[in-house]
């Protein structure tokens, strides 16, 4: 089983990191200020892992230049891959997560769906601490070209203010 | 328009209408314009209800909810710091993110409607949202300065938009409810067109089974067909053995690979005894019987067995082992002669076998399947001449007879064209008087200054069916000759010239006498026709026909060798007859034997009764013509009055008495033959 986890693991990884080439540039952060926030991760052991942005961006951090549905216009989001976060509390593995907003919006995304596109847990737009009413101050961002080409991806997937990650 | 034979049914005229050209066209446009316009239907459907989902979905909805609640935590948060009568820093928080909310839901909201149906109460509620949305930044900005005002006014904006949600909502409602019985009543005309469109097209699927199956019965039945026209071509249907067709095939192929074969040619004694005996029926039955036995030995000595025709057979065998082959031809002729039952009764065949190998030939032939069978046939005769159920096979002693024959087969043609093909004449004399009244014309060759005796060269004349054209022959030659003398010698002799059996199956006999009265001038009732029986006569009927003719003619009939044949007495019951010719085997005793004498005796009777002329053969000695003229005979011929001899020499004779001959004949009125 360690055996398959850690392929499955360098497998993709190897993938992500083809795939960052394309669309995700890895980026050094300067500190700031971020809005205050926690990314709850409820491991499978059923610990509980507090994320701030900051703590987030302690991970190795990426610059995606997308649009979204809620811009028109293309934004830099910073931020760290929900790959690298999953792996991280040992989530990479499970079917499916539950990923729930600061507002009870909850949505679940499977993990077919981050194997086949890479998903940001964004944490900055355009150099700046994200905001809420920018849809931060954590927020699932994908590349609008594999957000469209995808089967699987959905509006509900790209979600604002999360606040929470369980096992489905 | 198509026309169909009148002899076809009403299912194969609808076929054949079905399939015709432009109906199979025609159905085919009716097929696809029916699944094009279902088609569309159901894309059209599809297209309307992905609008209406477009128009329509759950986040308008939700939208609608998550605002009126987000404007309800505003206002909660308000009213509680108005009754605390301050904003803590723990509301102030709480109320900026409540803040948050609101603005990211409204411009969610607007987003949302923007991409969807315009809708009056959408706009409206949007427009109210924003308004608790400024009021709420204002409030922010000032630090909640005039908070009583504040949650006045907010309170009253929250119902505003509170009742503009609900409006919203309840428009959305109604849309819904109409969007569902849209759906419902757009499903159920896919149904009727899916049942139709499913109705029409198992209609035409069933057609097209139902003629396909026809089609694939017709063709198998067509299979089955070419398969037995294929089988009948090469096998024999009555003893499922391997037909002359193939045999040729089979063993030109192992002649063409100069491997040792060995032809057996079998011919079955007395067959047609059986046929007439016991009927067809039972002549089948032995022919199955042989084939068995024959595929039994043929299997045994990895051989090939055919029907070649009729009751004739043929094994070949790969090998040029002659004692080998000399088991196989005595087993063979003893598994035939094996008697079988057919309806109670024994019945038993024998079998003759010509043997011939192609390593045997000579070079002198083209070895082929012909020369083989030739060669083969020619041993098998020999069978047959030295008393059947044997087998011969085919060597040198053979070889030089079958080359001889078929020298004289080559040569005859050309004898016949060339004159050497001559004829002598017998005479036939009045008993009373022993004077020549006619001859007999007896066909001779003349072979490199040789005369060729008729045993020499009749039967393979008979063999290869030239025996025509010499009777023919002679017939024009002789009535010539006869004719030319009677007129310059002022002579009435009668020529009797020899017609096979074979001659009375062609109309064309009576053709070729016509031409040669005409062409000869002889009186027709100096002209004889001898129906000489060398095979048996197979079409009765047939030969009354032409012997009427030839009597209508003015020549006369004669039955040559009365008493030696097959059916004697069936030509007197069948034919007009003038004379009777007793054959010579009836005289050769009567000096001694009483039976002869008795046997003679009968046949003048019969033949005084029928009013019929005697002619007596083989008159040898003054005693046998004694005795048959005592008996009543009238005529005669024999080597006591006269050996066959050229023509000019038996004339010369003859011319002695040639006044007596005249005046005999005119006292006859012409009626002596």
């Amino acid at each position: 089983m360690p055996v398959r986890l850690g392929l499955a693991v360098m497998i993709t990884c190897l993938w992500a990191a083809s795939v960052a080439a394309d669309n995700f540039r890895p980026i050094n952060l300067e500190p700031i200020a971020h809005a205050d926030a926690e990314l709850a991760i409820m491991g499978a052991d059923g610990a509980e892992l507090r994320l701030s942005p900051t703590d987030l961006e302690a991970m190795d951090t990426y610059r995606l230049r997308t649009t979204t549905p809620w811009r028109e216009q293309p934004a830099d989001f910073d931020g760290v891959l929900l790959t690298d976060v999953l792996q991280n509390s040992g989530l990479l593995e499970v079917d499916q997560i539950r990923v729930i907003a600061e507002n009870d919006f909850a949505t679940v995304i499977p993990r077919a769906l981050w194997e086949e596109v890479p998903i940001l847990v964004a944490t900055r737009v355009n150099d700046r601490a994200h905001s809420r009413r920018e849809r931060g101050p954590i927020q699932f961002v994908m590349a609008m070209d594999d957000y469209r080409s995808s089967s699987l991806a959905a509006e509900s997937h790209l979600v604002w203010m999360a606040a929470r990650i369980e096992v489905e | 328009m198509d026309q169909y034979p009148p002899n076809l049914g009403l299912v194969d005229r609808m076929s054949a209408a079905l399939l015709g050209r432009r109906v199979a066209a025609a159905c085919v446009t009716v097929i696809l314009t029916i699944c094009f316009v279902a088609g569309s239907y159901v894309q059209a459907t599809v297209n309307q209800l992905n609008d209406t989902h477009q128009a329509f979905n759950d986040r308008q909805l939700r939208n609608g909810y998550v605002a009126m609640s987000d404007v309800q935590r505003l206002v909660l948060i308000m009213q509680d710091a108005f009754g605390k009568g301050e904003m803590t820093p723990n509301a102030v928080d709480e109320f900026r993110s409540a803040a948050d909310f609101l603005f990211v839901r409204t411009d969610t909201f607007r987003r949302t409607l923007r991409n969807g149906v315009y809708m009056e109460s959408a706009d409206n509620a949007v427009a109210q949202l924003q308004r608790v949305q400024d009021l709420v930044d204002h409030a922010l900005a000032t630090n909640f300065d005039g908070l009583p005002t504040l949650s006045q006014r907010l309170t009253v904006l929250s119902q505003n938009a509170r009742q503009a949600l609900v409006t919203y909502l309840d428009d959305m409602s109604r849309q819904q409810d109409r969007i569902l019985i849209r759906q419902a009543i757009a499903v159920q005309n896919q149904r009727i067109v899916i049942w139709t469109t499913l109705a029409g097209l198992s209609v035409l699927g069933i057609v097209a089974i139902f003629l396909l199956r026809r089609e694939v019965r017709a063709k198998q039945a067509r299979q089955v067909a070419e398969e037995r026209v294929r089988h009948l071509a090469f096998f024999d249907p009555l003893t499922g053995l391997p037909n002359r067709v193939h045999f040729q095939d089979r063993l030109g192929t192992l002649l063409e690979k100069q491997t040792s074969v060995a032809l057996l040619l079998i011919d079955l004694d007395g067959f047609k005894s059986i046929n007439d005996t016991n009927g067809h029926a039972a002549g089948d039955a032995i022919l199955e019987h042989v084939s068995d036995m024959l595929r039994l030995t043929s299997d045994k000595y990895d051989g090939f067995a055919s029907r070649l025709g009729g009751d004739e057979f043929s094994v070949f065998v790969q090998t040029d082992d002659l004692t080998l082959l000399k088991c196989i031809c005595a087993e063979a002729i003893d598994r035939i002669s094996q008697p079988i039952v057919f309806e109670g009764e024994k019945l038993q065949v024998e079998a003759s076998i010509g043997l011939a190998m192609n390593t045997q030939i000579s070079t002198q032939m083209d070895m082929n399947v012909d020369s083989l069978s030739r060669v083969a046939d020619f041993a098998l005769y020999a069978s047959k001449s030295n008393g059947k159920r044997q087998f011969t096979v085919y060597d040198e002693a053979l070889e030089q007879q079958f080359l001889k024959r078929r020298a004289m087969v080559e040569e005859l043609p050309r004898a016949i064209a060339d004159g050497s093909m001559e004829f002598f004449l017998q005479p036939k004399v009045d008993l009373a008087t022993e004077q020549t009244y006619g001859f007999e014309a007896l066909a001779r060759w003349r072979r490199n200054d040789l005369i060729v005796p008729p045993h020499d060269f009749i039967a393979t004349a008979e063999e290869s069916g030239l025996i025509t054209d010499i009777d023919y022959c002679v017939l024009r030659n002789a009535t010539k000759a006869i004719a030319d003398f009677n007129f310059i010698n002022n002579t009435n002799f009668s020529i009797s010239i020899n017609f096979s059996t074979i001659h009375f199956n062609s109309r064309k006999l009576i053709d070729v006498v016509e031409e040669a009265l005409n062409s000869s001038g002889l009186a027709p009732e100096l002209l004889i026709i001898e129906i000489t029986e060398t095979i048996e006569m197979q079409d009765w009927d047939q030969a009354k026909h032409i012997i009427a003719a030839i009597h209508k003619l003015g020549a006369k009939i004669s039955i040559d060798d009365f008493g030696a044949g097959f059916s004697s007495l069936a030509y007197l019951r069948t034919t007009v007859a003038n004379e009777i010719k007793i054959d010579r085997s009836l005289i050769e005793d009567i000096e001694t034997s009483d039976i002869s004498r008795f046997l003679l005796d009968a046949v003048l009777d019969i033949a005084r009764n029928l009013d019929l002329e005697v002619t007596v053969e083989g008159i040898e000695t003054r005693i046998q013509a004694d005795i048959v003229s005592k008996m009543g005979a009238n005529n005669a011929q024999g080597y006591l009055f006269g050996r066959p001899m050229p023509k000019e020499e038996a004339l010369q004779k003859a011319i002695k008495y040639s006044d007596h001959v005249v005046s005999r004949n005119m006292a006859r009125g012409i009626q002596v033959l």
